[in-house]
């Protein structure tokens, strides 16, 4: 008897974290706040139902829109850029070689449009959040985009970032890592304390920790050499020096506030409290008046583009 | 002792239930009639598609490309992207939601898309709630039906620039509920489909008043091709079996060229029909809109659909089709006019 009542007990957590499942889903699909946010993705796959649920989980705060390349770039354009408040960057396209008619490696292009617009677009004021793998879009056919994220990523090709060259990229997943917060007045930060325990992949990548105008915001304890990526190691492949520390910074692109988080890998971390946290305030801080004077104030020049 | 504690342990066990239940059906929009429960959130990156198998990424790889639209019907997302994944090889989709999708359906914008396929509830209706919830935000120029909900209109943009998108000639595809878009605010949108539904509300279609429109999930039916010798159906045979949700909506019999019928029946059509109108059995057609190929179908609800493959197949070829040069040229040399020249 007592084992039947014990099923029981546990049957009646079990549907209880089903009900509490089911409540934060209430929300609903595509959320009702007033932030309207786009989702940007393509060019890396990525567990759908988890990550949209995440966006989900913020949906008292925001109202989310899912926009895919090659319709996302169409909208630097400033004639419609308004269509959101928030740009929120989860992609990485750009990165599959194909052979070009001399024989050479080429790389998708970026749409026609977005070279052009992207300055104009920033001039607006935009609100705009990288995170995780979104350095990895368009190093090879735009890499003044890279630039003005602040970091670089190809995990399958060398990268070029700011006129040097650096070995393929790091990646290690499932890294325990302590996320240090080292400015804790920032709006983006408020509610971390001093930092966070996550689990997350890291990476090995060019980061311009000294472009102007670059804020630190969170650090991780996950020390950036070749030996830490067992993997690729174990392959031969070798990357020089001690990467970037950095796991978090806000920087002005033009005149729009601009915010990269290199955490967010995977369900693991969108589940994680503090991530969420993290997520939410960088979304209301890129979209707050507050966030859009500041980077007006202190407007940092995106290159043209080279290539156009 | 022990009993009562059990009994008290069911009601709380059977509570949960209901609790779970009862906040899966208060999801937002037309939420309340989503296929499927939700995947548990800790759902393994592994299992969140690796594409279409064979090395085919999430999004395909194929040469038709495809603007996927959804939005203000909520769907099991992840069964719905994998049915898109399969289809990898043949075609590239991209997942466009409304409000952008709005903005893309022009012109200026067709060259990035061959097809575009619609999963969503344009204009979705917004009810007012219950008393002492906060007011939903209702845009300008809404619609109220007698039931107190709400349907937002087109943009001036949309309303401008997708009849120039139809005129242009491009293939459309309009899978189940799309049929539900813009009913109350648009309908001329109605006739680029071919029908209309609203299930939560009273509507007038083609100046005819209907009743709440009829939803009957999770139906076993078989889907009768009527017409075997069309592209999309071709091969396939007499048709297919299929549970899913059925329909008892306002087709528009006399404007589409039938390619399936379905079995289903509902017990008493007037519930959900005006008199006037007679039950169609339509269950999938072609036409023309202005110069563009369509296909619509109403099969396609959920995941027991979506995993049936004579309906993959069936809408994979429907994909084609509708990227085809031979349709293009069809409904070039069969337009269709609905909307006039000024828009």
């Amino acid at each position: 008897m007592k084992n039947i009542s014990s099923k029981f007990i546990r049957l009646a957590v079990a549907l209880a974290i089903v009900a509490g499942s089911a409540s934060l889903l209430a929300q609903g699909q595509w959320g009702g706040g007033p932030i309207k946010v786009a989702i940007v993705t393509k060019g890396h796959n990525f567990d759908r139902d988890g990550f949209f649920n995440f966006w989900d989980s913020l949906g008292q705060d925001i109202t989310w829109t899912h926009l895919q390349h090659p319709a996302a770039l169409e909208f630097f354009d400033p004639a419609i850029a308004d269509t959101f408040d928030v740009y929120v960057f989860f992609d990485a396209p750009g990165r599959t070689a194909t052979p070009g008619s001399d024989g050479k490696p080429t790389f998708e292009q970026p749409n026609a449009s977005a070279k052009k617009n992207l300055i104009p677009f920033l001039q607006k004021g935009k609100g705009l959040v990288f995170f995780h793998h979104s350095p990895a879009a368009w190093n090879h056919t735009w890499p003044e985009y890279g630039e003005m994220i602040g970091m670089a990523c190809d995990w399958g090709n060398p990268v070029t970032f700011k006129g040097k060259t650096y070995p393929n990229s790091g990646a290690q997943a499932n890294v325990k890592q302590h996320i240090t917060v080292v400015n804790k007045a920032h709006p983006i930060t408020q509610g971390l304390g001093d930092g966070f325990d996550i689990v997350d992949e890291t990476y090995l990548c060019p980061v311009d920790e000294k472009a102007k105008g670059l804020i630190p915001l969170l650090r991780t304890d996950f020390e950036g050499v070749d030996k830490n990526f067992p993997g690729r190691y174990a392959s031969g492949w070798r990357y020089p020096g001690v990467g970037s520390s950095l796991a978090g910074w806000v920087r002005s692109a033009e005149k729009s506030p601009l915010v990269y988080l290199q955490n967010g890998h995977d369900g693991v971390a969108w589940r994680n409290p503090a991530f969420q946290t993290l997520m939410r305030n960088s979304i209301k801080w890129a979209a707050s008046q507050e966030a859009r004077d500041w980077a007006a104030k202190n407007p940092s020049k995106v290159k043209r583009s080279s290539s156009n | 002792m022990q009993t009562t504690l059990l009994r008290k342990l069911m009601v709380v066990a059977v509570g949960g239930l209901f609790v779970a239940a009862a906040a899966s059906t208060q999801l937002s929009g037309q939420a309340d009639r989503q296929g499927g429960a939700p995947a548990a959130p800790d759902a393994p990156a592994a299992r969140g598609g690796r594409g279409g198998g064979g090395n085919v990424p999430q999004g395909g790889r194929g040469p038709i490309k495809v603007m996927v639209v959804t939005k203000g019907h909520t769907y099991d997302r992840e069964p719905f992207f994998q049915m898109w994944d399969s289809w990898g090889n043949d075609i590239t989709w991209s997942h466009v939601e409304h409000p952008a999708a709005d903005v893309m359906l022009s012109p200026k914008y067709s060259k990035l898309f061959d097809v575009y396929a619609f999963f969503d509830i344009g204009g979705p209706g917004v009810g007012m709630g219950r008393a002492g919830a906060p007011a939903p935000n209702i845009p300008p120029g809404s619609f109220k039906t007698a039931n107190n909900r709400f349907y937002p209109p087109p943009s001036e943009q949309l309303k401008t620039e997708f009849p120039k998108l139809l005129r242009e000639g491009k293939g459309f595809v309009f899978p189940h509920h799309a049929s539900a878009a813009w009913t109350h605010t648009w309908p001329e949108y109605s006739e680029v489909i071919g029908g209309a539904c609203d299930w939560y509300a009273p509507q007038r279609v083609r100046g005819i008043d209907n009743p709440n429109h009829g939803y009957f999930g999770m139906t076993p039916q078989f889907i009768s091709f009527v017409d075997k010798a069309h592209p999309i159906t071709k091969g396939l045979g007499d048709g297919f079996h299929v549970t899913d949700e059925a329909y008892a909506c306002h087709w528009f019999e006399d404007s589409v060229q039938p390619l399936a019928r379905t079995d289903f029946q509902p017990a008493d059509a007037t519930k959900n029909l005006n008199p006037k109108v007679k039950y169609s059995n339509l269950a999938a057609w072609v036409k023309t809109a202005e110069n563009s190929p369509v296909f619509f179908t109403q099969v396609g609800h959920g995941i027991t659909a979506w995993a049936t493959p004579a309906y993959r197949q069936f809408v994979l070829n429907a994909i084609k089709w509708a990227a085809s040069p031979e349709a293009l040229s069809w409904a070039k040399a069969n337009p269709k006019k609905i909307f006039n020249s000024s828009n």
